[in-house]
């Protein structure tokens, strides 16, 4: 709103200056057409002269620039808007030229002479030129946009990265399972060895962080098998996980990292804060066109289980970036206690490379 | 030696049992997954010594002692992952603690120790000196509100805006406001300073509870909360309330 406003102020700004200079360089102008036509102007009137002609565009640039908005020079629609600009330059042009004439005769007392049809041309070449410069100021904001657009999603996901370094190499998470390990030595060597095994994934996947926006979910699930397996380790009979992934979602893409603040965010209020056991579940389903992926716990029965953390926030940042309003992502209190956070995102596949 | 072993993780609560019942001399008679648990244990056995993990749901290791008189306290061994308020405060205070993953000759190293002669009563203020610090020094995590009818307590991930008002300060939860005595700059002190924020000279914000923020003119904000309530950050705090909420 603001923005836009700033935006309309500027190009008042910018318009009015244009035409406000124009108007100085064709003041010499006038003053010859009048002298050839045997009239002497002053060169203060041949200024006022100059200027009627020149502002009259700053007042009616709006309604030039509106249309050119409105009717733009598609590729696929440069007909259409041709044939509206064609007739629309002509009747501006023409209530142009007799306001132009009318404030004329008012100030000189006579009409600008001689009344040529280069004139015409003049007035019909600036209408054509107010629709270019706004078609290619758009271009130019629109090109703009899309920058920065890709460099928002390329730090949004540079964040989540970040997020999922701070996850696992969080010192708690980090010596407990280095504990659990110590601990499961003595008891089963290979549970040892396959949870080393897992943290030694964990940890080299937070090394290799490649650029990709959007993965398919079965390799985002992989990627959360590892940590979850170790969590399971260190908890044990507390964290009741239930995973409930139809298979026609395996294939659809879903942006980097997604699930694993959710998760991590699942785990620590369902298990982490409260003492006995409670659950964390997945479910990820098609409907229609449309993929949604639930993620609930049954942690503390309050509210207060929804903590809007970095990692939440940057989900929706990076939902806007990727989908715009096409994608969705709502965390609310569970009905039975807890909290469900629930994403909902088109349903796209990966296109196959040929 | 009589023992107990809190700890909320099983394999962790399993592997220092292991380690305890291979020395001499060392009885573990209890085994407790909670602080609720430890303390009942506690006072139903009175054990020699407590190896209390730290970081638990629901009650930690420090409550455990703050719930019991200076009178029950057996000889307590501070066992954490990690937490840096923690262990410096058994540093200052001399408190018996092992850090996770620990060696079997740091267990014997601690275990010797507690076998020398020992004044209880000394190692009890000292203990609770320790206690006391890190609870002092760490972020508080409830409120205490006195009213002329009953004393209670506010978490503060409920709180969602704090106001200054006269000499008392309003606590906003979803649902209620609180009245406190206190300043403004001493309770801010107090908060976690990754969560609350002061955004206006007579106002403090969770973070955590923030909808979304709308910059205005002059560099102000507007500050929506989860609530639907809307506040105003003035602009001499706006950066740091930008800051922390995009961290």
């Amino acid at each position: 709103m603001i923005e836009n406003r700033i935006r309309v102020g500027r190009i008042w700004l910018v318009a009015g200056a244009s035409f406000t200079a124009a108007a100085l360089l064709f003041t010499s102008q006038v003053w010859i057409d009048f002298a050839y036509a045997g009239r002497r102007l002053s060169w203060g009137l041949a200024l006022i002269v100059a200027l009627i002609d020149w502002e009259l565009w700053a007042l009616l640039s709006p309604i030039v620039v509106w249309l050119a908005l409105r009717f733009r020079f598609s590729r696929d629609r440069w007909a259409a808007a041709t044939a509206i600009h064609v007739p629309s330059g002509i009747v501006v042009g023409a209530v142009k030229l007799t306001l132009e004439a009318m404030l004329t005769r008012l100030v000189l007392g006579y009409g600008r002479t001689p009344f040529s049809f280069l004139k015409i041309d003049l007035t019909l070449l600036t209408y054509w030129l107010i629709v270019a410069v706004t078609h290619v100021s758009g271009h130019y904001r629109e090109a703009r946009e899309r920058e920065r657009r890709a460099l928002q999603l390329e730090s949004s996901l540079a964040r989540a990265q970040v997020e999922a370094l701070k996850m696992q190499l969080h010192p708690h998470f980090l010596f407990n399972t280095l504990n659990t390990i110590a601990g499961l030595m003595r008891e089963d060597v290979e549970a040892a060895d396959r949870m080393l095994a897992k943290l030694a994934e964990l940890l080299r996947r937070t090394f290799e962080t490649a650029d990709i926006q959007e993965l398919p979910l079965a390799r985002e699930l992989e990627f959360l098998d590892d940590y979850l397996s170790i969590q399971q380790a260190r908890f044990g009979q507390r964290l009741q996980l239930s995973i409930e992934v139809q298979e026609l979602t395996r294939t659809v893409l879903v942006p980097t990292l997604i699930l694993q603040p959710l998760v991590e965010n699942a785990i620590r209020h369902g298990i982490a804060v409260r003492p006995g056991p409670g659950g964390v579940g997945i479910q990820s389903e098609c409907r229609g066109d449309r993929l949604v992926i639930n993620v609930t716990n049954d942690g503390l029965p309050l509210p207060l289980t929804i903590r809007e953390g970095f990692g939440i926030r940057n989900i929706r940042s990076r939902l806007q970036a990727l989908y715009g309003e096409d994608a969705s992502f709502q965390l609310h209190p569970h009905p039975s206690g807890g909290a469900i956070a629930v994403l909902d995102l088109p349903a796209r596949h990966p296109v196959a490379e040929s | 030696m009589r023992a107990i072993v809190v700890d909320d993780e099983p394999v962790a609560r399993r592997r220092l049992r292991t380690l305890l019942q291979r020395e001499e001399g060392v009885e573990i008679v209890a085994e407790c997954e909670d602080g609720t648990g430890a303390i009942e244990a506690i006072r139903r056995l009175r054990p020699d010594v407590v190896f209390l993990d730290v970081q638990m749901p629901g009650l930690d290791g420090f409550d455990v002692i703050e719930a019991l008189a200076p009178s029950e306290h057996p000889a307590i061994v501070f066992v954490t992952a990690y937490d840096r308020y923690a262990v410096r405060a058994f540093e200052v205070h001399a408190v018996d603690y092992l850090l996770k993953p620990f060696e079997r000759e740091r267990l014997r190293k601690t275990l010797g120790r507690l076998g020398e002669h020992r004044d209880s009563h000394e190692a009890s203020r000292r203990l609770q000196a320790a206690v006391e610090s890190v609870l002092t020094h760490r972020p508080l995590r409830r409120v205490v509100v006195r009213t002329p009818g009953r004393v209670y307590a506010v978490r503060v991930e409920e709180i969602d805006s704090i106001h200054a008002a006269g000499h008392y300060l309003e606590l906003q939860t979803a649902t209620a406001t609180h009245l406190i005595r206190e300043s403004m700059t001493d309770l801010e002190a107090r908060l976690d300073p990754a969560r609350f924020v002061r955004i206006h000279r007579s106002m403090i914000v969770n973070v955590d509870r923030i909808r979304e923020l709308q910059p205005t003119f002059h560099g102000e904000f507007i500050v929506s909360l989860h609530s639907g309530r809307r506040l105003r950050c003035s602009r001499t705090y706006a950066e740091k309330l930008t800051t922390l909420w995009g961290s």
